[in-house]
């Protein structure tokens, strides 16, 4: 009965959760099929450096965040089509530049830290009301950028040069993509904390990626084991009285072995 | 015969300094199997991102059914085979969802049952032999009937009978289109082009049958 009061009570957090569950694990298939699983983690420790800049200007951490990682996501993409570099050596870039600033302004007022630091390992339990409205709207848009593109998504990734062919704007379909994993790695940051974040995008895609037996398969299983391991990771924090973040990280890794051991499995049969 | 690709003084270049490709020009015919070829580096592959669209010249025309490039609407007239190692090996889709996602099914029917693809359909792309990755990006590339077909190394990695395969299938496509090949297999552009290109010569030229042979000992060191 407790266990089912405290669920009542932290019904927003896990509401939130769900929902940045289901969508980071549609990005991450695009991330995955794109070799782009690190843009998880780069684009956190982006966000880190964004959060610390709001909290020195004042203003509302999780909105100036997404602002700033939109343009972060921007100007990654715009990088990645220069061809220059490679994505991983952008990402690293970011990723080292967004801790850097957030070290440097926690640094500059004593009351700064703590507030930056919580970001790090984040609450699902602490979510409120106007962050679970902004995690609705954000997995809304993403599903209906899901929806609306997918026929174009499914050539972009098979392809790229086929697709231009086929009338397909590719670096619209790119931009709205790296943009959109952005905006939902932010939100998981307040669902998993920062360390975390990068999992959710990472781990439910390449786990499905094992089982999946075509391309839609692929997304419906990421967002399968991305629901599971989100109430099944509250239920056993709650019960366990752990942190709800690690036990769904935890959970997904679980997914993740138990679908690997079946793969070898049925490989080994195979031949 | 119409001209179904002319280029006219075209020039690229990846770096100010070294150009690729300097001021060429030829033309490809309606029905012709025109193959491109030339050592590594020499811009095949560059030569048709360039016909395509895919890149930009430094300098130089080029029309496609007559229009110039950037005028160029009529797509669904050409088909392109990229090189099969340019799709990326974690994409899960199957052969069905494919050809789908680019025709409707009654349109593909033929296409299926010509290339005798009724067994891959339920497969993934990229679990696929070589051959049969093959196939299936030659399927694509038909699905809107295109009159002109281009390929980008279509034997490259194949094995022998895959190979033979693959001719075969291309022999037989070639019969009512235009058909353009950049190819590594002298046989098979000995066996089937009409005309080639040679890039990388100090002059990149066009060559008819009769001077394949001395060519392509020249362009590659052949004795």
């Amino acid at each position: 009965m407790d266990f089912i009061n405290t669920l009542g009570f932290v019904y927003e957090g896990v509401l939130a959760g769900l929902l940045i569950a289901l969508s980071c694990s549609m990005v991450g298939v695009y991330l995955l099929m794109r070799r782009l699983s690190m843009l998880g983690a780069g684009i956190s420790h982006s966000a880190f450096g964004g959060i610390a800049i709001a909290f020195l200007l004042g203003l509302e951490p999780t909105l100036f965040t997404l602002f700033y990682v939109a343009l972060i996501s921007v100007l990654l993409q715009f990088l990645m089509d220069s061809k220059r570099l490679p994505s991983d050596t952008i990402l690293s870039l970011f990723f080292s530049l967004g801790t850097a600033l957030a070290v440097i302004v926690s640094a500059t007022r004593e009351n700064l830290s703590a507030n930056i630091y919580s970001y790090l390992f984040g609450s699902l339990l602490a979510v409120s009301k106007e962050e679970l409205y902004v995690s609705l709207f954000v997995s809304l848009i993403t599903a209906l950028a899901f929806w609306l593109k997918y026929d174009q998504l499914f050539l972009v990734l098979f392809n790229e040069e086929i697709a231009k062919l086929k009338g397909i704007n590719t670096t619209l379909i790119n931009y709205l993509f790296v943009l959109l994993a952005g905006i939902n790695i932010v939100l998981s940051i307040k669902v998993a904390g920062l360390l975390l974040s990068a999992s959710f995008v990472a781990l439910p895609s390449m786990t499905a990626l094992l089982i999946a037996g075509s391309f839609f398969q692929t997304f419906l299983f990421s967002a399968i084991l991305s629901l599971l391991s989100v109430f099944l990771g509250v239920v056993v924090s709650l019960i366990l009285n752990i942190p709800p973040s690690g036990a769904i990280v935890m959970l997904m890794v679980l997914f993740f072995i138990l679908c690997f051991l079946l793969y070898a499995y049925k490989a080994r049969k195979r031949f | 015969m119409q001209e179904v690709i002319k280029v006219e003084s075209l020039t690229f270049r990846y770096s100010p300094e070294e150009p690729l490709i300097e001021d060429l020009s030829f033309s490809v015919y309606e029905g012709e199997f025109f193959c491109v070829v030339g050592p590594n580096g020499a811009g095949k592959s560059t030569l048709l991102k360039l016909l395509l669209g895919f890149l930009r010249p430094k300098a130089g025309k080029i029309f496609l059914f007559g229009k110039e490039l950037s005028q160029f609407k009529e797509w669904e007239k050409i088909g392109y085979v990229p090189q099969r190692f340019s799709v990326e090996r974690f994409w899960t889709g199957t052969v069905e969802e494919l050809l789908r996602k680019v025709a409707k099914k009654e349109k593909v029917g033929w296409i299926i049952a010509f290339l005798h693809l009724e067994n891959l359909l339920k497969k993934q792309f990229v679990k696929l032999s070589g051959g049969e990755q093959q196939k299936v990006l030659l399927a694509l590339a038909l699905t809107k009937n295109p009159s002109l077909l281009i390929l980008d190394e279509p034997m490259t990695g194949l094995d022998i009978h895959a190979q033979e395969h693959i001719e075969h299938v291309l022999k037989e496509i070639s019969k009512d289109r235009t058909v353009v090949v950049v190819s590594h297999d002298l046989g098979f552009v000995m066996r089937n082009a009409s005309r080639m290109l040679c890039l990388g010569m100090p002059e990149c030229r066009v060559v008819y049958p009769k001077d394949f042979g001395q060519i392509i000992r020249e362009l590659y060191g052949l004795h």
